[in-house]
């Protein structure tokens, strides 16, 4: 049996208040296996940013539970989830969100220095990572003297730096046009396949999808059968 | 279950390692996104400490010389007199045995100079003008190192010897004399008998009108003489190096004061210059407290703005694992560098105005005898005095100030919520 980087167990998002709930989530069960790259799709408000965010523990499910590899989320305390994320998460948002005061190489370093890595090191390690997402003679660029599609792929670095269990990228090619999107997916590929890290996106491009090996599809917060 | 091991280079680190030398850098880089708030924030930082560093400075220049004057018109800094006589200067309430008492004062290390007076109130007159004045019987060799009286004269000589007499210019005018004119003396001795003294003018005095008015001073000698007063007098006046300590030069005079006597100190002896210099310094304090708030409120102010800017910025960071007091503590690192900054501006400024203005001095446009009856001797020109507390105490509220209101503004910090904050623009 495979091992399981993800398991969510009828997880239940409820925004809005008792009287007038609204349901983001309705009793979503999924596994996803280490080393999987699965896309998760669905029109929007289908609930697709929602479950990355109760997987990434960026907020908490109203009900269900969520294990990231052997961590129980509902189990972790606010600052437990906070390393859970530093350690074993890795994020790539929609609008790149890199630190706009710091280079590239810095804002890859910047997830290792928060995780106690030595300066040597992580400037290393940071290197390493841009260039695998050719970002090479890029290091000292600030994100405004960037694309778009350079932004997004110092995101993937600053995502995989640090060697997550699993990377969580919500609506990556949003901003992106076609030719950068193949581009990017194909860095999303190389850190899947080359570096064995479990991918997880939120999307609705089918160019993305097409990159991806198991499609999941969201409709009204229920996985469609 | 067991998840992907963890990579070998992360296994058992966490938040120990300090975060300074990439905070720092961050902090610095913040500072400067939107430099025009940042230079002004650091603009209400100079000019605040400068304002308060000026006042300070004045007040701090201001109060020894305030001191200085009144206790050299006429107090001292320590006095013994008989129990009552303060509170009702009668010429019976005297202290005796004051020769010897002197002489061994004067041996006292902890005191700078003493001598002793003696007082009455007496009817003097020049025939035909006669008035009521306060007569004075001081030791004319001990007075320069005590008091300033022998620097107020502006005619004649202050009394050398007995039988001579300074008086006051109004009086003289009053009494129609002049030096080398003739005085009579006349009042109630300690046992109801008649005193009476007969001097001749050596010297007039100027110094406030009251005084000019009401003031004759004889030697004590002959005050003891004319008022049956031997070896006595009624007050022992002291001075000490530092009127603001006088514990060691209580302990000198503690030593030969006899039982139905009392030792006074300044603040006593006279409370309006105390009391000028505590509402002084409760004034100024208020307004320098106001001045500190508005240069903390525009510190608030602008890292309310920057915690709104940075919404996004903090919900990315808490997103990929930044613990939150971590970037309490950034945002704290970039206050810090706000205020340095500020410190750094506001210290060069107070340097180029008040260190000048503490060699040329701030003259007073007013007289010396207003400054000296209505502003509890205010010195005609303030050499401002850049001491240690002046310097520390703007700065250390400021920064104080700036800790606690960022403090304040970064509890949105622990509230924010991190998907909120992704979506916030």
């Amino acid at each position: 049996m495979s091992e399981l980087a993800v398991q969510t167990t009828d997880v239940t998002r409820i925004y809005g208040s008792e009287a007038v709930p609204v349901y983001a989530l309705r009793g979503v069960s999924l596994s996803i296996e280490v080393g999987e790259f699965v896309s998760i799709v669905g029109p929007s408000g289908s609930g697709k940013s929602t479950l990355l965010h109760v997987i990434g523990g960026l907020e908490r499910p109203t009900e269900g539970e969520i294990t990231v590899g052997d961590t129980v989320l509902g189990s972790c305390s606010d600052s437990e989830l906070t390393d859970v994320r530093l350690y074993k998460m890795g994020f790539v948002f929609q609008a790149y969100n890199l630190i706009p005061v710091l280079s590239a190489v810095e804002n890859v370093e910047f997830i290792l220095q928060l995780q106690g890595i030595g300066k040597r090191e992580r400037r290393e390690h940071a290197q390493e990572a841009l260039r695998a997402f050719g970002l090479e003679g890029l290091f000292d660029r600030r994100p405004s003297e960037m694309s778009g599609g350079q932004q997004q792929r110092v995101a993937i670095a600053r995502a995989v730096v640090s060697k997550p269990d699993v990377l969580l990228a919500d609506e990556p090619s949003a901003n992106l046009d076609s030719e950068t999107t193949k581009e990017f997916c194909e860095y999303l590929q190389h850190a899947n396949e080359e570096r064995g890290v479990t991918i997880l996106t939120a999307t609705h491009d089918p160019l993305v999808m097409g990159y991806t090996k198991r499609q999941i599809r969201l409709v009204d917060g229920q996985i469609a059968t | 279950m067991v998840s992907e091991p963890e990579p070998t280079h992360l296994k058992g680190q966490s938040h120990k390692a300090s975060h300074g030398a990439l905070f720092l850098p961050v902090a610095w880089r913040n500072l400067w996104r939107n430099r025009r708030r940042t230079f002004l924030t650091v603009a209400a930082i100079a000019f605040g400490m400068l304002i308060v560093q000026l006042v300070m400075s004045i007040q701090s220049g201001s109060y020894g010389p305030m001191i200085a004057l009144g206790t050299r018109m006429g107090s001292g800094h320590i006095q013994i007199l008989h129990e009552s006589f303060h509170d009702e200067p009668r010429i019976e309430y005297a202290i005796a045995n004051i020769n010897q008492r002197l002489n061994e004062l004067d041996s006292a290390p902890e005191l700078k100079a003493v001598t002793a007076r003696a007082e009455a109130f007496a009817l003097v007159s020049n025939d035909p003008h006669t008035t009521a004045a306060l007569v004075n019987g001081v030791i004319p060799e001990r007075e320069l190192a005590v008091s300033d009286w022998p620097t107020k004269v502006v005619k004649g000589n202050y009394p050398t010897g007995d039988n001579q007499a300074v008086i006051g210019a109004v009086l003289a005018r009053n009494l129609h004399l002049d030096v080398g004119g003739e005085i009579v003396i006349l009042g109630t001795n300690a046992d109801g008998g008649i005193g009476a003294v007969v001097a001749e003018i050596s010297g007039i005095f100027e110094a406030t009108t009251e005084l000019e008015r009401a003031l004759i001073q004889i030697s004590l000698s002959t005050f003891q003489e004319g008022f049956d007063m031997p070896d006595e007098a009624h007050r022992i006046v002291a001075l000490v190096e530092d009127p603001m300590s006088m514990d060691d030069g209580l302990t000198a005079l503690e030593r030969v004061r006899l039982g139905s006597e009392v030792l006074m100190d300044w603040t006593e002896l006279m409370p309006e210059i105390s009391e000028g210099i505590e509402i002084d310094i409760v004034s100024n304090a208020v307004l320098q407290f106001v001045l500190i708030l508005i240069v903390v409120l525009s510190i608030m102010n602008t890292f309310v703005m920057t915690l709104f800017e940075r919404t996004r910025e903090y919900g990315v960071m808490f997103a990929i694992g930044t613990k939150r007091i971590l970037a309490y503590r950034m945002t704290l690192i970039e206050v810090v560098l706000l205020w340095v900054v500020g410190v750094v501006c506001g210290g060069l400024l107070t340097c180029l105005l008040v260190i000048p203005l503490m060699y040329t001095g701030i003259v007073i446009p007013a007289s010396e005898d207003a400054l000296q009856s209505q502003f509890a001797f205010m010195p005609t020109v303030i050499y401002p005095d850049f001491s240690w507390w002046v310097v520390i105490t703007a700065p250390a509220a400021i920064g104080v100030g700036a800790v606690v209101s960022v403090s304040l503004v970064a509890i949105r910090l622990a509230k924010l919520d991190i998907t909120e904050a992704l979506r916030s623009e």
